[in-house]
């Protein structure tokens, strides 16, 4: 990266300037104060922004809201313009209008997003994105109280600096993660470790049972045999059993005919005995029969006496009917004389000859009417008499008829009595011979009792010999039952022992996997801790070793160049100068005001040049920025700068100082002078 | 008449404080003894101090003592010396002899067609003291070649030089002067050469305080000379303050050096004594880190001595492990990469394939925005994953061991 011009708009002591910068070696020239370091603070700012813990209020010049750097460098061959604001808001001064030109291309991009383009156009490390850019302030501009700090810095902090500029610090984090790494594997190692503790012991149980399955396996062939033979004991106890059983079967079915039998004679007895009364009853109605007394004549009588009474009731009848038919057309034309007469009455013209009929006319037709219903009333009453008449007749001959009936039908039950005398007197017989029959039955069912007891008593020893076979029978069972269980109960156990082995063998399958893993992990542990860690530490080693001696070689030499000879510098492990003066080591604090800047500019430049020379992608490495480099040098350290600013031999060198003396050693001379409170730049004489 | 002959005080030149307090405290010996006997005057053969701009409180102690000559009335001359000389003239010199406290004898003329250079002399009652600076890098002595003396018959000549003369280099390698081709003068008071060193009446006055640590363990001390004009004598005053004890020790094991150089410590009696102590050797064990530098310094103060330096400019670790390439930087991923591949090939093991991935994970850094946990988790998973060793992903470690 070249500089070329650089444009400030209130930016510390500057309103508004632009300054080119040629290429080669520059002096920007000036007092104390007239605004030579803010040209390096405002090429720091315009291209990483503010940096951490840097405030806008140092940059933007006081009293002014608004404030901008403009910066045109040359990367590679081509021309880039990066520009950045500061704006003033009621508390805070923050970054604005932050732009870049590329290829022409104007871009406005947020001041984040430029530093990150900035970075990556000078092929710096992201890592630097957010935090202070120790590359540049290390290998390109330093400011000048910032120097000796570097010196000074506690060796530790230093040397994290440079592992960051050099880029080993990849190192350190590999080892702090490696740290991290073997701290997780001992846990797991411990943890599989634990898990396959007692690996040893499980084998050992399941090597015991396995032994017990044997054994169980015996037990059980032992128990399947015992009861295969209480199976046939019971069995044959059984058949022996069933036996008895049906002899007292055939007991109780005996017992049941008996009862059976004993029905029967009480029937039979039964039977008797009603046979008896049966008999005293047919004997009794027999002689009252024989007691009753019949006409056959004044039966006949009577009903012939009936059949007249009937005669005479239809034969009135039929004579009823008629009258009463008679009555009612009677009523009937009275009705229809009534009905004209009352149609006439209204009549006032006659509907056919249409003359008007009068009351005359239509009295002498009213008299005839009047006369017909006379006569009809006379016959009425006579019709109605003679239905009355009718009445009492009927009465009376229907009283005569019942009492007729009545006595024919007693007449008629003597009559079946008789006839049925001799069935009666046949039956008798009949049931003296069922009696006796009934008689010889009993005694031959007693007989059948008594022989039904003889084989009852026979077989009743069955009883006892039954329940002493159950008693046995049960007992086999029983025997029978546990030897069941038992073979049962070993099968069972055997079936858990069978799943625990199984299990056990699951589980010591994992835990031979565990192992096996463990094994691997120890040994990927002891690798990492010792040939890995050795390698990046010798790596490392190897790395920082090669950088030191090039570093301290050329650190001794820009030192050399710039101290009287007596004094001498060297680099320890950590990078921290080790100053001799005639080779016995010499502390900083006992240095000179100019040996000291002598000492942290050497550093400084052996700095830029080993990483320059390392870092060959990172594009600034051509451009070196000196702040007051000579801060307490002697005449005769001045007149060494010469040689020194040769020595750097960069594309662009920019120097600040106020030493008149540099102005000679240097191509090009920018002059800078405070007027009114601002900085301008000398134009040339 | 009595004067006193001293040179190469390099006041300043020391810049441990217990050192640089002991040069001052020789010179203000000096000056006491001066003092003391009365002297007439004091000639400084050169590098009064040790550049031409010493150190404010060098100054403030060096004007102290001066001052003490003047009050006592002892008038003090010098020459400029090769380190406090200055061709721009700007040396506080100037500002001495402006002060009125001593006075430069150098005062030459040069004339034309002449090649020589002509030294005027500075009188004090009997004595012409005659005088030419010392310059850096031995241009003095081409110019010393050419020195003539203005006569000044009847005096005590003195001639001041701050130079080196053939007869005392011995084989050193130096450009110096012939003493016999010098003018004439009745004591040639030297500067420069750090010797003791007195012929007739050519005499170096040594340091007033030993410059180096070789000059320390070699001359013990300083000294100066008192002369007397009539007669004629000279006697050599050591101005021996601290004892010095010097230990130079191999190392080759930096674990075990710190008991062993507190070992042989043990061995001296330390007391108010300058301890020196130089290591040197190839370190095959450890780096310079490994030892207790501490504690060795906190021993040997502890003990009383006066001052402790050490030196281990010429202990050095043993040289690279791996030589990769033969010069120059080479990018740091070019470097790793040899040195693993050179390990590789030297170890061979099944665990080597993981090498290069394992560094490539193990080198990430915590994210701005990440969580440790969640870094060293990332961390983990990436590694295991890469080892082979990730129960989670199914492991494919049955490989790893063959």
């Amino acid at each position: 990266m070249i500089l070329k011009k650089i444009f400030l708009e209130n930016i510390r002591s500057y309103e508004h300037v632009e300054i080119e910068f040629p290429s080669g070696s520059v002096l920007l020239s000036g007092d104390i104060g007239s605004g030579k370091t803010t040209i390096l603070l405002a090429v720091e700012f315009v291209l990483f922004g503010l940096q951490p813990g840097q405030r806008g209020s140092s940059l933007l010049r006081s009293g002014k809201d608004s404030g901008r750097v403009s910066l045109e460098i040359e990367i590679d061959g081509k021309n880039v313009i990066i520009e950045r604001g500061l704006e003033r808001s009621s508390k805070t001064i923050s970054q604005e209008n932050s732009a870049i030109v590329f290829n022409g291309v104007r871009e406005e991009i947020s001041h984040s997003e430029l530093k990150n383009r900035v970075l990556k156009l000078l092929n710096y490390p992201a890592e630097f994105a957010k935090k202070t850019n120790l590359l540049y302030k290390f290998t390109v501009y330093t400011p000048q109280e910032e120097m000796k700090q570097i010196i000074l810095e506690d060796s530790q902090t230093r040397l994290n600096a440079i592992r960051h500029v050099f880029g080993v610090n990849k190192y350190k984090n590999i080892k702090e993660n490696i740290a991290f790494l073997s701290t997780h594997l001992r846990e797991e190692i411990r943890n599989k470790e634990g898990i396959i503790r007692d690996l040893d012991l499980k084998k050992q149980q399941l090597e015991e049972r396995g032994e017990m399955l044997k054994v169980l396996e015996e037990n059980l062939k032992e128990s399947e045999r015992v009861y295969n033979s209480s199976v046939a004991g019971r069995k044959e106890i059984e058949i022996v059993m069933r036996e008895t059983k049906s002899k007292i079967d055939e007991k109780k079915r005996l017992e049941q005919e008996i009862e059976k039998v004993k029905v029967a004679i009480a029937g039979k007895k039964e039977l008797i005995s009603n046979m008896d009364k049966e008999i005293a009853l047919l004997s009794k109605e027999i002689e009252e029969i024989k007691r009753l007394s019949f006409s056959e004549q004044e039966l006949r009588r009577l009903e012939i006496e009936k059949r007249g009474l009937e005669d005479q009731e239809d034969n009135k009848r039929k004579e009823n009917f008629e009258l009463l038919l008679k009555v009612k057309s009677l009523k009937a034309k009275n009705m229809e004389i009534l009905a004209l007469k009352e149609r006439i009455m209204r009549i006032q013209f006659c509907p056919i000859c249409l003359q008007s009929v009068d009351n005359e006319y239509k009295k002498n037709i009213f008299a005839g009417f009047d006369k017909d219903i006379e006569k009809n009333a006379l016959a009425l009453k006579e019709g109605e008499a003679s239905v009355k008449r009718f009445d009492d007749e009927m009465r009376l001959i229907l009283d005569k008829r019942r009492e007729i009936e009545k006595t024919l039908s007693e007449f008629h039950l003597i009559r079946m009595k008789l006839n049925s005398i001799k069935d009666k007197e046949a039956k008798l017989p009949d049931d003296e011979k069922r009696k006796e029959s009934a008689v010889k039955d009993i005694e031959m069912l007693s007989s059948q009792v008594e022989r039904l007891k003889d084989s009852i008593r026979e077989i009743s020893k069955y009883d006892a010999i039954f329940i002493k076979i159950e008693e046995e029978f049960k007992s086999a069972l029983k025997v029978e039952r546990d030897a069941d269980l038992k073979r049962s109960s070993i099968s069972k156990e055997i079936e858990i022992t069978n799943d625990i082995i199984k299990e056990m063998h699951e589980e010591i399958k994992k835990k031979e996997d565990v192992k096996s893993l463990l094994a691997v992990i120890l040994e990927i542990y002891d690798w990492l801790a010792n040939k890995f860690s050795e390698l990046i530490a010798f790596t490392e080693r190897n790395v920082m070793l090669r950088l030191r001696e090039e570093f301290a070689k050329l650190f001794n030499e820009w030192f050399g160049v710039l101290v009287p000879e007596n004094f001498s510098v060297s680099l320890d492990e950590d990078f921290t100068p080790i100053i001799y003066q005639y080779d016995y080591e010499l502390e900083y604090n006992y240095l000179s005001g100019g040996e000291r800047t002598a000492v942290a500019l050497a550093y400084r430049l052996a700095l830029n040049k080993t990483i320059n020379s390392m870092l060959s992608d990172i594009k600034t490495k051509n451009l070196v920025i000196l702040d007051e480099p000579t801060d307490g040098f002697s005449e005769q350290q001045l007149d060494k700068m010469r040689d020194v600013l040769n020595e750097l031999n960069v594309e662009q060198l920019i120097i600040v100082s106020h030493e008149q003396k540099i102005e000679s050693f240097v191509e090009k001379v920018i002059r800078l002078r405070k007027e009114k409170g601002a900085s301008v730049i000398v134009k040339a004489e | 008449m009595r004067f006193a002959h001293l040179s190469d005080c390099h006041l300043g030149s020391w810049r441990h404080p217990e050192l640089q307090e002991l040069n001052m405290a020789c010179f203000r010996r000096t000056i006491d003894i001066c003092i003391k006997e009365k002297l007439d005057f004091v000639i400084i053969a050169g590098d009064l101090f040790d550049s031409p701009y010493p150190p404010i409180e060098i100054l403030k102690d060096a004007f102290r003592e001066i001052r003490k000559l003047k009050d006592s009335g002892i008038p003090c001359f010098f020459i400029a010396g090769s380190h406090d000389f200055s061709s721009s003239g700007k040396t506080f010199l100037d500002v001495l002899e402006n002060a009125g406290l001593c006075r430069n004898v150098f005062n030459s003329q040069i004339r034309e067609g002449d090649e020589h250079i002509y030294l005027n002399p500075t009188i004090i009652g009997d004595v012409a003291i005659y005088g030419y600076p010392g310059k850096k890098t031995g241009l003095d002595v081409p110019e010393v070649k050419k020195i003539k003396l203005i006569d000044a018959p009847g005096f005590f000549k003195i001639l001041m030089l701050h130079t080196s003369i053939k007869d005392a280099i011995g084989t050193l390698p130096i450009d110096s002067v012939d003493e016999t081709q010098l003018p004439h003068a009745d004591y040639y008071a030297l500067g420069h050469l750090h010797i003791d060193y007195e012929n007739k009446n050519i005499v170096y006055a040594g340091p007033t305080f030993p410059n180096n640590f070789e000059e320390i363990e070699e001359l013990k001390g300083g000294s100066f000379y008192i002369v007397n004009t009539l007669p004629f004598g000279f006697r050599k005053i050591p101005l021996e303050l601290k004892e010095v004890v010097g230990i130079e020790m191999k190392i080759t094991n930096a674990l075990v050096a710190t008991e062993q150089v507190l070992f042989e410590l043990g061995k001296h009696e330390l007391k108010d004594k300058i301890v020196l102590l130089r290591l040197y050797g190839t370190l095959e064990k450890g780096g310079l880190n490994n030892i207790d530098f501490l504690k060795i310094s906190s021993y040997v103060l502890g003990k009383g001595a006066y001052c402790f330096l050490k030196s281990t400019s010429k202990l050095l670790k043993e040289e690279t492990e791996i030589k990769i390439g033969d010069s120059g930087i080479h990018a740091l991923p070019n470097m790793e990469e040899d040195i693993i591949k050179r390990y590789i090939s030297e170890n061979n093991s099944g665990m080597n394939k993981f090498i290069e991935p394992l560094i490539q994970i193990l080198s990430s850094e915590k994210k701005e925005d990440e969580k440790t946990i969640a870094f060293t988790d990332r961390i983990i998973s990436e590694s295991k994953r890469v080892l082979n060793i990730d129960e989670e992903r199914g492991v494919s470690w049955g490989g790893v061991l063959k």
